[in-house]
């Protein structure tokens, strides 16, 4: 692809990056026209004390609000649409989302049903949502899925299993509150997946068919920036600096993905966590390096940046090696962060695999995949996770 | 210091907000105008839902439903959904109503707004009326037409049941059967009249409405008319008038009227009701009644004296008689005595008659001829009437046989002779007549007595002076006199009457003023009488015919009865009042009139002048002539010219049909 002569999209959404953002929330409620806001949390946030600042911030601003937690990671349709119903039963009209990426796609897909009025399984796809939602501030709380910044909405359909992706600009949100304090509290658990799944997007933006020079700017920074601070705040949870530059990798990160969508990893990732129930990061993590495996070949130069960008030293060395060295150091970081689990070990049988693989093909990331894959591919690929 | 500061504190500031932390620094705030727009849009939503009246919103020119109000959808039982998929032809009968399809399919044309009421469609098949105001509009260089329509159906029962109303009061009104009328109070013109009100007066509603009592009256009737209406208008209460008299096309008629004045809610009268009741046939009757006891009264007054006067006479007479069968008086003397029991014997006859009046009198009736008792009274007569009038009797050749007390008779006679004197003092003629006359049921009902039967018939007439109506009426009360105080007790004619009666008779009188008077005294002919059997044996009733006849005769009861006679035996009659109406009427005709019936004695023109008319339009026109004077009838049979012919009055149908056929058979 001569890059030069395509053309391509860059949208974000207007964000404050810094710590104190998530007090800001009260005043750009109120701003965007906000006179009854419904605020979207899962029980964790509330527990660590995150969404009561948030609230506590809207108050300040005169605005009542509404509380609905009755968000599970991995967002169901049905957590949405009772979400809708309290939307309309208490005639907000305004969304504040504070978590990870459960709670923040649990309010995108309310805001999309309560405009569109249809049900939320309805909107799959891509520029399937017409009409744009109501004003929807996000305040982050991991780093983290960055669908704080992105046109994804991902929604589990727990009846088929699957996960289905929303893509569309107008699900952007208004305004992203991303401030690192609340990343403190994660645990290395949690810490580790959703660092992994930033890094994912980073690799799989930069390789995407539908990069440009604006996301790989992103991409790489977040590489950058991730691979060094983010095993370190596994170690270290209350080192501020450290939790910044995560955070900061994980916005760039979510800037290159939803501009340059993503690949295989994360429609494979896709269709295991829409089964399995499993943590998204972690889905990703499992299958990071055998997908980098597969995809290697189609870009190796991109690869080879990518390596350079995590730190490693590919001078001297064939290209053969560059694949080796890359993929050894993608396993080292996926031990050192504790996700080591094969997809066995997670309860993933060999007869299942073949379903697996269906479903992640007809995932839209798999679109932009460097490399095509056939069914047949990625059942391998599969394999070679178990 | 302080400006250092404040001016750090400023450029701060500035730069604050050029990194975008400003208060109200965010990319897009066109979210509260939306709100605030879409609420107000909501409420007026609402708003527009909750009105009673049904709203709909079409396109224009092809009237197709776009929106619609809550209201619209419930009272047409159609969905929002299902009157989008309409037009507003589909749900109504706009399509009947000119202006509103010019309104909808045709934007460019005719008016801007219409009101029309037409019937809308129910989903289920039922429909309402409604009220519809369709209003042009433009939103967005689209065109649209606003309807808005209003259920009418309770306000149009209400409006049928006030109708339905109206029309019964309008019906109670209308043939309450006594008049029923009002007037405006300001100028008491007609505003209302009912149809006993139309049948009496004569005139339409549409002759009456507008006038008032100065266009429809004579002027002292109107006169009166006005002063009770304002009487009653302002007294403002109920007004009686027990008797009016109202000119009418049939005659004058005699009213008991109320009125009452109508009010406004202020009080003041703006109308003036009235109810009048026609007491004509009552009065006549009430006074026939106190005709008939006044007679009474005075009979059985006359009575008790006359018979107590009687016993008196009878003394008188008896010792009269004593002294003229005693020898010893001498001539002159027996001649006093004479005069004395003649005079007493005249006051017998006075007393006898008295008591004939009061029906007391012991009648000793004789089958006599009539024709003699007249003969018997003649000379008497000739001293009565004096030398300066003529007296002439013309008695008819047959026997008159009748039951009669020939004395009362004679007094009758003497009566009659005594009353035609004083109608002739400058002299005249006093002529006496006889005849047989069978009345029939014809007769009695055309002229209002008698009783069928045959009858002798004495006609006495005069050429004198002639009576009027009212005292024609009158002649045969008591006491009543035309003569001057202390002349005549007025009662002659009374007691005439009074013998009559008990000779189960009939008298009637016929005169004319200026020209003279017949009395027709009408004594039933006895029963053994073989003449009287022949009589009513009667010639076979006479036939009928197609032909035309003109009824000429100034009495409008009478024209009205000879009307009647003629056309039910088939012929066809043309009336006429006087004698000039029937020369402009034959003429007209064009030698249509078979027959002229003619009144002899007429206003204007004579019967005689009106003949001469005819004639000289038509020489051979046949004329029959009527007349009930019988002085007439000596006059006209000497110069009867040809092909006229004379009837008597009062008119006997038989006798009538019978000449009238006879001369239209004529060549």
């Amino acid at each position: 692809m001569a890059e030069s002569l395509e053309l391509r999209k860059f949208l974000a959404p207007e964000f404050i990056f810094g710590v104190g953002a998530r007090q800001l929330a009260g005043r750009y409620a109120r701003n965007l026209g906000g006179r009854k806001i419904l605020v979207v949390s899962d029980p964790g946030v509330v527990k660590a004390g995150w969404t009561k600042d948030v609230t506590d911030s809207l108050e300040a601003a005169g605005l009542p609000f509404v509380l609905f937690t009755g968000v599970t990671p991995n967002p169901k349709a049905e957590e949405v649409m009772a979400g809708v119903a309290l939307y309309r039963a208490e005639q907000c009209d305004a969304l504040v989302a504070v978590g990870g990426g459960s709670p923040i796609d649990c309010a995108k897909g309310i805001g999309i049903v309560s405009s569109n009025r249809k049900h939320i399984l309805e909107f799959e796809g891509v520029d399937m949502v017409k009409s744009p939602m109501p004003p929807l501030i996000c305040i982050p709380t991991t780093g983290g899925t960055s669908a704080d910044v992105s046109q994804f909405v991902i929604i589990s359909n727990p009846l088929e299993r699957v996960k289905i992706a929303i893509i569309s600009k107008s699900v952007v949100p208004d305004l992203a509150l991303i401030d690192p304090a609340t990343l403190t509290t994660m645990d290395p658990y949690l810490t580790a997946c959703t660092g992994l799944d930033a890094m994912t997007h980073a690799i799989e933006a930069y390789v995407s068919t539908a990069r440009s020079s604006m996301t790989d700017l992103h991409a790489l920074e977040a590489l950058r920036l991730l691979s060094a601070s983010l095993i370190p705040s596994i170690r270290d949870l209350s080192d501020l600096e450290l939790r910044t530059n995560v955070m900061q990798g994980s916005l760039q990160a979510g800037l290159a993905f939803s501009n340059a969508i993503l690949g295989a990893n994360h429609a494979m990732a896709h269709s295991l966590g829409g089964a399995l129930d499993l943590a998204h990061g972690e889905c990703n993590a499992i299958l990071l390096d055998h997908v980098i495996e597969f995809n290697f070949a189609s870009a190796p130069e991109r690869f080879e940046k990518i390596a350079e960008a995590m730190g490693l030293k590919l001078r001297g060395r064939s290209s053969a090696e560059h694949k080796k060295v890359l993929l050894q150091h993608v396993r080292d970081l996926k031990a050192k962060a504790g996700i080591a689990r094969t997809l066995a070990e997670v309860g993933v049988g060999r007869g299942d695999v073949a379903l697996y693989s269906e479903k992640a093909l007809k995932d839209p990331c798999m679109a932009t995949n460097p490399r095509r894959a056939s069914r047949r591919d990625i059942e391998v690929v599969y394999e070679e996770s178990l | 210091m302080k400006s250092r500061s404040d001016a750090a504190d400023a450029l701060a500031a500035l730069q604050n907000k050029l990194a975008g932390f400003g208060d109200t620094s965010v990319r897009k705030t066109y979210y509260p105008e939306l709100q605030q727009r879409l609420e107000e849009l909501e409420r007026f939503k609402a708003f527009i839902d909750n009105s009673n009246d049904a709203i709909l919103l079409a396109e224009a020119s092809t009237g197709c439903i776009v929106d619609v109000n809550d209201s619209a959808s419930r009272q047409m039982g159609w969905s929002r959904d299902e009157l989008l998929e309409r037009s507003l032809f589909d749900i109504s009968d706009l399509r009947e109503s000119p202006a509103a399809k010019t309104l909808i399919s045709s934007p460019e044309e005719g008016d801007e707004r219409t009101l029309t009421v037409t019937d809308l469609h129910r989903k289920d098949g039922g429909r309402f009326c409604a009220e519809l105001t369709l209003n042009r509009m433009h939103f967005r260089d689209r065109a649209y037409v606003l309807a808005v329509a209003r259920d009418i159906s309770q306000r149009r029962a209400v409006e049928e049941a006030l109708r339905e109303s109206e029309e019964f009061l309008k019906k109670i009104v209308e043939n309450i059967p006594a008049v029923v009328f009002a007037k405006e109070a300001e100028d008491l013109r007609f505003v209302a009249i009912n149809k006993a009100g139309e049948e009496l007066l004569g005139f339409s509603r549409e002759e009456l409405l507008g006038r008032n009592n100065y266009d429809l009256f004579p002027e002292a009737q109107a006169e009166f008319f006005t002063l009770k209406d304002r009487q009653t208008l302002e007294r403002g209460e109920l007004v009686e008038i027990p008797e009016e008299v109202v000119q009418t096309k049939s005659g004058d008629r005699i009213l008991r009227t109320k009125k009452i004045p109508l009010f406004d809610n202020q009080g003041k009268a703006l109308y003036l009701l009235g109810i009048s009741e026609d007491i004509t046939e009552r009065k006549h009757l009430e006074e026939k009644l106190l005709q008939s006891q006044k007679m009474e009264a005075i009979g059985q007054l006359a009575g008790g004296v006359a018979h107590d006067f009687n016993n008196i006479l009878m003394v008188i007479l008896g010792y009269a008689s004593m002294l003229k069968r005693d020898a010893v008086l001498d001539a002159p003397q027996m001649e006093q005595v004479q005069h004395i029991l003649d005079a007493a014997d005249k006051a017998a006859q006075l007393t006898s008659g008295l008591l004939a009046f009061s029906r007391k009198q012991v009648m000793k009736p004789r089958t006599v001829n009539l024709n003699d008792v007249i003969l018997h009274v003649e000379k008497f007569l000739s001293r009565i009437i004096g030398e300066d009038l003529q007296l002439k009797s013309i008695l008819c050749d047959d026997y008159l046989f009748v039951n009669i007390d020939s004395g009362q008779i004679e007094q009758v006679l003497i009566n009659l002779a005594t009353n035609a004197r004083d109608a002739m003092p400058k002299g005249g003629s006093l002529t006496i007549e006889t005849d047989i006359q069978q009345l029939d049921e014809l007769f009695v009902q055309a002229n209002g007595f008698g009783e069928p039967g045959p009858y002798a018939v004495i006609s006495v007439s005069d050429t004198g002076t002639g009576m009027d109506e009212e005292t024609r009426r009158k002649i045969f009360e008591p006491f009543f006199t035309t003569k001057e105080l202390g002349k005549g007790t007025g009662l002659g004619m009374s007691i005439v009457y009074g013998i009559i009666k008990q000779h189960n008779g009939f008298i009637n009188v016929y005169s004319e003023p200026q020209l003279g008077t017949t009395f027709r005294v009408y004594l039933p002919l006895s029963a053994t009488c073989a003449l009287a059997d022949d009589q009513r044996q009667g010639a076979a009733p006479p036939s009928g015919g197609p032909e035309t006849i003109m009824v000429v005769e100034d009495e409008s009861a009478l024209r009205q009865l000879l009307e009647k006679i003629l056309t039910s035996f088939g012929y066809r009659v043309i009336l006429a009042p006087n004698g000039r109406e029937a020369a402009v009427r034959f003429a007209a005709e064009r030698g249509g009139v078979d027959l002229i019936l003619m009144d002899m004695i007429m206003p204007g023109m004579s019967g005689r002048d009106a003949c001469n008319a005819i004639r000289e339009l038509d020489p051979g026109a046949k004329v029959l002539y009527m007349s009930g004077y019988t002085m007439d009838v000596i006059k006209t049979r000497d110069v009867l010219e040809k092909g006229t012919e004379l009837l008597m009055k009062p008119v006997r149908p038989l006798e009538l049909l019978s000449k009238v056929r006879e001369m239209l058979d004529r060549p």
